[in-house]
């Protein structure tokens, strides 16, 4: 599939006026013209495919939001390359703008004070769609994304779940072929997001539209993303499948052993002894864990091992969660002050 | 209601019709709250009433001071008054202010449209609610104010050209006053003192011609006198034939040296650009 957005070395460093502590601090901030930089984005290489679904995560304050703005032409990179469709989004914002859809997930581009519906009245001129193609569109939104009960009620009045399907709607009305979401799931609650991710889904599978999510959100990622660019301190720290991510950054299962009444985890451990490879975990009472690298040993191996030792009532494997990923991947970040 | 007629067109004014829209969301946000804009109807017709009550006093039996009559300065000050209220609409220059606090300028920067047309439409609308509702206070300010015709049909004339001309030098000073959102992030304080010295300066409170000298040096070197003052003082017939047409060439002076001027600011607003937050 060919290459719908390129970044080579982009970077993006911000200059804060450096501010001063203790009695007239504030003066002197005021006065000296001096500034701190800080690299937001620092030298950034990856690129998304045509009809892509790519999570592009990493803990607050990573560079995330910074790089979603140089992508859509909002900010102007310092330094590096980045391309969209073949131009620089910021070089051309104006036609850029004709073939990309942007949701920030604690912002609205809502009218606030006016009724939902007049937002994609403006949204139509604006992208000049013809009456037609606008009925069509909205009508199409209508039906998906169930906003007929508050198409008339001023954004102001709505819930937030109403307004983010609202603003998800604004942002695909002209049909982009490039939909950016900037944490679309923030704040709602567990069925609202459920019918985000439906929605995310659908278009990125019927329309063939490309998307790139950011997201804290570990169950958006599992749900949605076959691909994730993971970035911290303005640094790509990874960039492939979900399922390589997790073996290379939690190789760890878990086996749940239940054993049977009368006999404790303690007393199994001490059968079991160092034969075993991977960590015994004896819990109080009847539970026993054991976590192993599946790399370096089979589940069936370990499974028959405690079988032919304890007597076991119940077995389960536990996979491990994105999120031990995630925890594995902030904890190896050296604390910046 | 408009089928097949905002299509897609590629002129230079293919936009027009999103402008339009964003001045008709204007005209209906300001009539969602016309409560508060009849409040600050209010405030200024009680203002007009104190100057009719402070000048007569002024006057006292003095029938003509400095060769103008005191009826003649009561419409004056009514017409001034209502005339800069309308023109002073700081709903945009706020609304502009919480798009950059809150970030939400991305989304304006991110339309197939200019962000200066959008944002000047907003002022159109803005203003053109303002208009509405000052032209329907109209009965109660001829009871409260003083009202009178103007001296001349050709006075007229010049009035409503010259008017035309003040909205569109006050719409781009209001739109200065809202780029400064990209330089400082409130307009609280700024705002008001905006608001007081170009009221003083357009000869809202006092008219022009009972400044002292140095003092209508510096108003008339600046384009706040051309708001107010130059169309006021038509209506009146104080400004009229040669210098009249003087005073329109001067207004659409200041029309091309602030549009000359948003565009510097907007150009170098848009290189700072740092979306705040996130």
């Amino acid at each position: 599939m060919p290459t719908l957005i390129r970044a080579e070395g982009l970077t993006k460093y911000y200059r804060r006026p450096r501010r001063y502590e203790g009695a007239f601090g504030g003066l002197r901030t005021l006065i000296t013209r001096q500034y701190d930089e800080v690299r937001a984005v620092d030298g950034v290489d990856f690129t998304v495919s045509d009809g892509e679904l790519v999570g592009y995560l990493g803990p607050n304050g990573a560079g995330k939001s910074t790089t979603i703005k140089m992508m859509t032409g909002v900010l102007v990179p310092t330094g590096g390359l980045i391309e969209v469709d073949g131009t620089a989004p910021w070089r051309d914002r104006e036609k850029n703008a004709m073939h990309i859809g942007v949701v920030f997930g604690q912002r609205s581009q809502l009218w606030w004070d006016l009724p939902l519906v007049d937002s994609f009245t403006l949204l139509g001129k604006m992208y000049r769609m013809s009456e037609a193609d606008y009925r069509r569109r909205l009508d199409g939104f209508i039906d998906l994304l169930d906003l007929g009960p508050f198409l008339d009620r001023p954004v102001r009045q709505l819930s937030l779940g109403q307004r983010m399907r609202g603003d998800l709607a604004a942002a695909m009305l002209h049909e982009p072929s490039i939909l950016y979401l900037d944490e679309p799931t923030i704040g709602l609650d567990a069925v609202a997001r459920d019918r985000m991710r439906d929605f995310i889904a659908e278009m990125n599978r019927e329309s063939g539209t490309t998307i790139v999510l950011t997201t804290h959100d570990l169950v958006d990622v599992e749900a949605l993303c076959n691909r994730v660019v993971f970035i911290d301190k303005g640094r790509v720290l990874y960039d492939g499948s979900v399922v390589d991510l997790k073996a290379t950054y939690a190789p760890h299962r878990t086996l749940v052993v239940q054993l049977a009444s009368g006999f404790t985890a303690a007393r199994a451990a001490e059968l079991l002894g160092p034969e075993v490879p991977g960590d015994v975990i004896a819990d109080e009472g009847p539970t026993l864990r054991i976590r192993f690298e599946a790399n370096r040993i089979s589940a069936q191996e370990i499974i028959s091992a405690v079988t032919s030792r304890c007597p076991v009532t119940d077995l389960s494997l536990v996979e491990p969660e994105l999120e031990d990923v995630m925890r594995t991947l902030y904890g190896n970040r050296t604390i910046a002050v | 209601m408009n089928a097949g007629q905002a299509t897609c067109s590629d002129g230079p004014l293919r936009n027009l019709p999103a402008y339009l829209q964003i001045v008709r969301g204007r005209l209906r946000i300001a009539m969602t709250y016309r409560q508060n804009a009849l409040f600050m109807l209010a405030v200024v017709i009680l203002q007009i009433f104190i100057l009719r009550k402070v000048w007569t006093a002024l006057y006292g039996e003095a029938g003509v001071v400095n060769g103008v009559a005191l009826a003649d300065v009561l419409v004056y000050l009514t017409i001034a008054n209502l005339q800069s209220w309308a023109m002073q609409d700081l709903a945009v220059g706020s609304y502009l202010y919480s798009l950059v606090r809150e970030g939400r300028i991305a989304f304006d920067i991110l339309r197939p449209a200019g962000f200066v047309p959008q944002m000047l439409a907003h002022l159109v609308g803005g203003t053109l609610s303002m208009v509405l509702f000052a032209t329907a206070a109209l009965p109660l300010v001829a009871l409260v104010g003083t009202l009178g015709p103007p001296a001349s049909s050709a006075a007229f004339g010049y009035w409503l050209l010259s008017l035309f001309f003040a909205f569109g030098i006050s719409m781009l000073l209001n739109l200065i006053v809202g780029l400064g959102a990209f330089w400082t992030t409130e307009i609280g304080a700024f705002g008001m003192l905006f608001t007081l010295v170009s009221q003083f300066l357009a000869g809202a409170l006092i008219p022009l011609y009972f400044f002292p000298d140095w003092l209508r040096t510096v108003a008339e070197l600046l384009p706040f006198q051309a708001t107010t003052f130059t169309p006021v003082a038509m209506y009146g017939g104080q400004l009229a034939g040669s210098e009249a047409v003087q005073a329109i060439g001067i207004q659409l002076l200041w029309i091309v040296l602030l549009a000359g001027a948003v565009r510097l600011i907007w150009s170098r607003a848009l290189h700072r650009i740092v979306v705040q937050g996130g």
